[in-house]
């Protein structure tokens, strides 16, 4: 059975080996082995070992002996008696295949472990030496330990004993001869040597200039530099190279100024072309002023029109009537802005809000001839145009324009709609006196025609009681009587028809009908405007 | 040292145990020397049985958390019983109560007090085992074969024949 107890089956782990057999009431149902902090469940008795029964009851919360209900609170340390007798089993030392032959309670154990065992494995105290050995070794091993601390006999540094050897190559304490004068000195004024070492190689002090000459330091100032060329150009060249200096410091700060710049103006640039998407056609460079006085002749004159259409029907209206109409160029624009501000900005900063007169301008070219501004004296419409601009500042924003345009719009609306209400009443007011006048001039008709009758009827009297006198019968004339109506009603035609011949002796004039709010006219002009209006008809 | 699978020593120690002291009706073995978890077991088949002198392999599967939890037995040697598994991935495998988890009743037909405690031992799996096969009448109540069960119920001298066919043939 060696098979059995080497390999996995030998590993080391925290059960304990009992020295003798254990009473098999002393030994833990779950793990089979004498309990370790024996535990009893209150209801039932059974004992466990603590962390045994614990494990067991997260799995399942019952008893694991006879399966009655079982939870960590019911658990109690067993009694004393158990503890102790378990406490008090004898067990070997666990470093016994290290040789230990120790056995004592088990209670005492773990002491024995942490301050009695030699056999028990512990490190090298020493830093970066990893190795284990037994407690009984260590002793031994930290005397020949690679990694003990030792001191150098030279310059009396703490250096691991591993490191002694590389320490030699670099101790500053020392001696070490020069490999150019022969003499010694310790490492660490090897520096201060150097710099001194009279039969040290060096290069001529103006190697970098050009000189080639190579010699020991001694031989430098007594042979060489008596002869070399570049130390009488010294004080040239050293001038020279400091110009060069402060020009290359000064370069330097210029390109740094120049990125900064181009930095900026970048920056500036993408601001410029923001502000252009965003203006849309109210952009424009600084050279193209402002369009020039191309007011179209056609507007004007329908403005002109207009306003003397307007004026004589509303007087109210006068006041705005100018400003309701937008912007009929952009001169007008700039009359009306004259006559608001008090320091004319120049033209430049205006920006027109039709595209189409951006156009204009554009195709006009050359901006410096065309004057971008006119004040308001010298204008050509300015006479006619004095204030007929909707209010519109082009010192502010796009927003501030366009919203008041928008309430420039908003009062044409409503003076068109009172301009509609007031032909309404006119025109209403016109039908109503012709209407009167049409019945008046119907009642003067029927009575000339009454008049003209009576005449009539007077002569046919007449001339029938002659011809009575004459033939003796009524019919004897041989006119038939539907003749002689019609002679009557010709007669009584044309008398109408040459009304105005016979009127003046027109004794009554028919009563004309009363008038509602329409303007009293004198008789004779009404009988003019009659015929004129029955000539028209 | 705690951080050992507790599973291990117990287990090492009744594998230590068990080798010790070969028992009678089985012996044990581990499928691999480094792996506690995988046991090899031989159970002589019991005398007076159908599996007299019957040589049955098997397999003990432990989890870590054993003895908490039961471990997974399964026979390698065919085998035509009401409680053993016949197809499928489990073929061969060992359905008694006492294999079962605590407290999971998967089944519904299991008492609660049938099912694995801590304090079974391997020792008393295999006995339990022993016994299941020893049974001259196999129970029949929760077949993991049910072909088999079928066959106990209906006609009982033809499933005797055929186990007894099956071990032979082995």
């Amino acid at each position: 059975m060696n098979d059995v107890e080497t390999g996995v089956l030998s590993a080391y782990d925290d059960v304990y080996s009992y020295v003798e057999s254990v009473n098999s009431n002393l030994i833990c149902c779950i793990c089979r082995t004498p309990f370790v902090e024996p535990t009893s469940a209150k209801t039932c008795s059974h004992t466990f070992c603590l962390r045994c029964i614990y494990q067991a009851l997260e799995i399942t919360s019952q008893c694991p002996v006879d399966r009655s209900p079982l939870t960590a609170d019911d658990l109690q340390p067993a009694g004393s008696i158990v503890r102790n007798l378990v406490d008090e089993l004898m067990v070997e030392c666990p470093c016994k295949p290290s040789g230990c032959t120790h056995t004592c309670q088990r209670q005492h154990l773990a002491s024995h472990l942490k301050s009695d065992c030699l056999f028990v494995q512990v490190s090298c105290c020493e830093d970066n030496c990893e190795q284990l050995l037994l407690k009984k070794d260590i002793r031994k091993h930290s005397d020949g330990c690679v990694h003990r601390t030792v001191t150098c006999e030279a310059c009396d540094d703490s250096v691991k004993f591993i490191d002694l050897e590389s320490h030699q190559g670099e101790c500053p304490a020392k001696e070490i001869t020069c490999v150019h004068c022969s003499s010694t000195f310790p490492r660490s004024s090897l520096q201060s040597h150097n710099s001194t070492c009279t039969l040290m190689p060096i290069p001529c002090p103006h190697s970098t200039f050009g000189c080639a000459w190579v010699g020991t330091r001694g031989t430098l100032t007594e042979a060489h530099l008596a002869t070399c060329v570049y130390e009488s150009l010294k004080g040239f060249i050293t001038l020279h190279s400091a110009k060069i200096d402060a020009l290359e410091s000064e370069n330097l700060a210029l390109r740094h100024r120049v990125e900064e710049l181009e930095k900026t103006s970048g920056s500036m640039k993408r601001d410029i072309s923001i502000a252009k998407a965003s203006l849309g056609p109210w952009f424009r460079s600084a050279g193209s002023g402002l369009p020039p006085a191309a007011a179209p002749a056609v507007p004007a004159t329908r403005q002109e029109r207009r306003r003397s259409r307007v004026v004589p029907l509303n007087g109210v209206m006068s006041n705005f009537a100018d400003d309701v109409h937008p912007l009929r160029n952009s001169d007008e624009v700039q009359g009306h802005l004259d006559s608001n501000l008090v320091n004319p900005a120049p033209a430049a900063q205006f920006q027109p809000p039709n595209p189409m007169y951006m156009d204009q301008s554009s195709s006009l070219g050359d901006p410096a001839q065309q004057p971008a501004f006119f004040p308001a004296s010298t204008h050509p419409y300015a006479d006619r145009y004095n204030t007929s601009v909707a209010p519109i500042n082009f010192n502010v924003s796009l927003e501030g324009s366009l919203s008041s345009l928008h309430s420039s719009m908003i009062a044409l609306e409503g003076t068109m709609n009172s301009m509609e209400r007031r032909q309404d009443i006119m025109l209403t007011t016109e039908t109503l006196r012709m209407r009167e006048e049409v019945g008046s001039l119907r009642a003067i008709v029927h009575g000339l025609r009454m008049q003209v009758h009576h005449v009539m009827m007077d002569r046919n009297a007449q001339i029938i009681s002659t011809s009575s006198v004459s033939t003796g019968a009524g019919n004897s004339s041989g006119v038939p009587r539907q003749q002689q109506e019609a002679v009557v009603q010709g007669v009584e035609r044309s008398s109408v028809m040459h009304y105005h011949d016979i009127q003046p002796q027109r004794p009554h004039p028919p009563p004309l009908p009363g008038r509602g709010g329409g303007p009293s006219f004198p008789p004779s002009s009404i009988f003019r405007r009659s015929v004129f209006l029955e000539n028209k008809l | 040292m705690s951080s050992v699978v507790p599973s291990h020593n117990i287990l090492r120690r009744e594998y230590i145990e068990l080798s010790k002291k070969p028992r009678e009706r089985f012996s044990v073995g581990l499928v691999d020397e480094s792996n506690l978890l995988e046991w090899k077991v031989v159970i002589f088949g019991p005398p007076d049985t159908l599996y007299e002198d019957a040589i049955l392999d098997a397999r003990l599967s432990f989890p870590p958390e054993f003895p908490l939890l039961p471990p997974k037995m399964r026979f390698i040697t065919p085998m035509w019983h009401p409680n053993i598994y016949n197809n499928g991935e489990q073929k061969g495998e060992v359905c008694i109560s006492i294999l079962h988890p605590p407290g999971d009743d998967q089944f519904g037909y299991e008492d609660a007090g049938e099912r694995w405690l801590p304090v079974h031992s391997v020792e008393s799996i295999l006995l339990s085992v022993i016994s299941l096969l020893s049974a001259d009448n196999p129970n029949t109540d929760s077949p993991a074969n049910v072909d088999a069960a079928k066959e106990v119920r209906t006609d009982l001298r033809g499933y005797k024949r055929k186990v007894r066919a099956i071990i032979s043939a082995e």
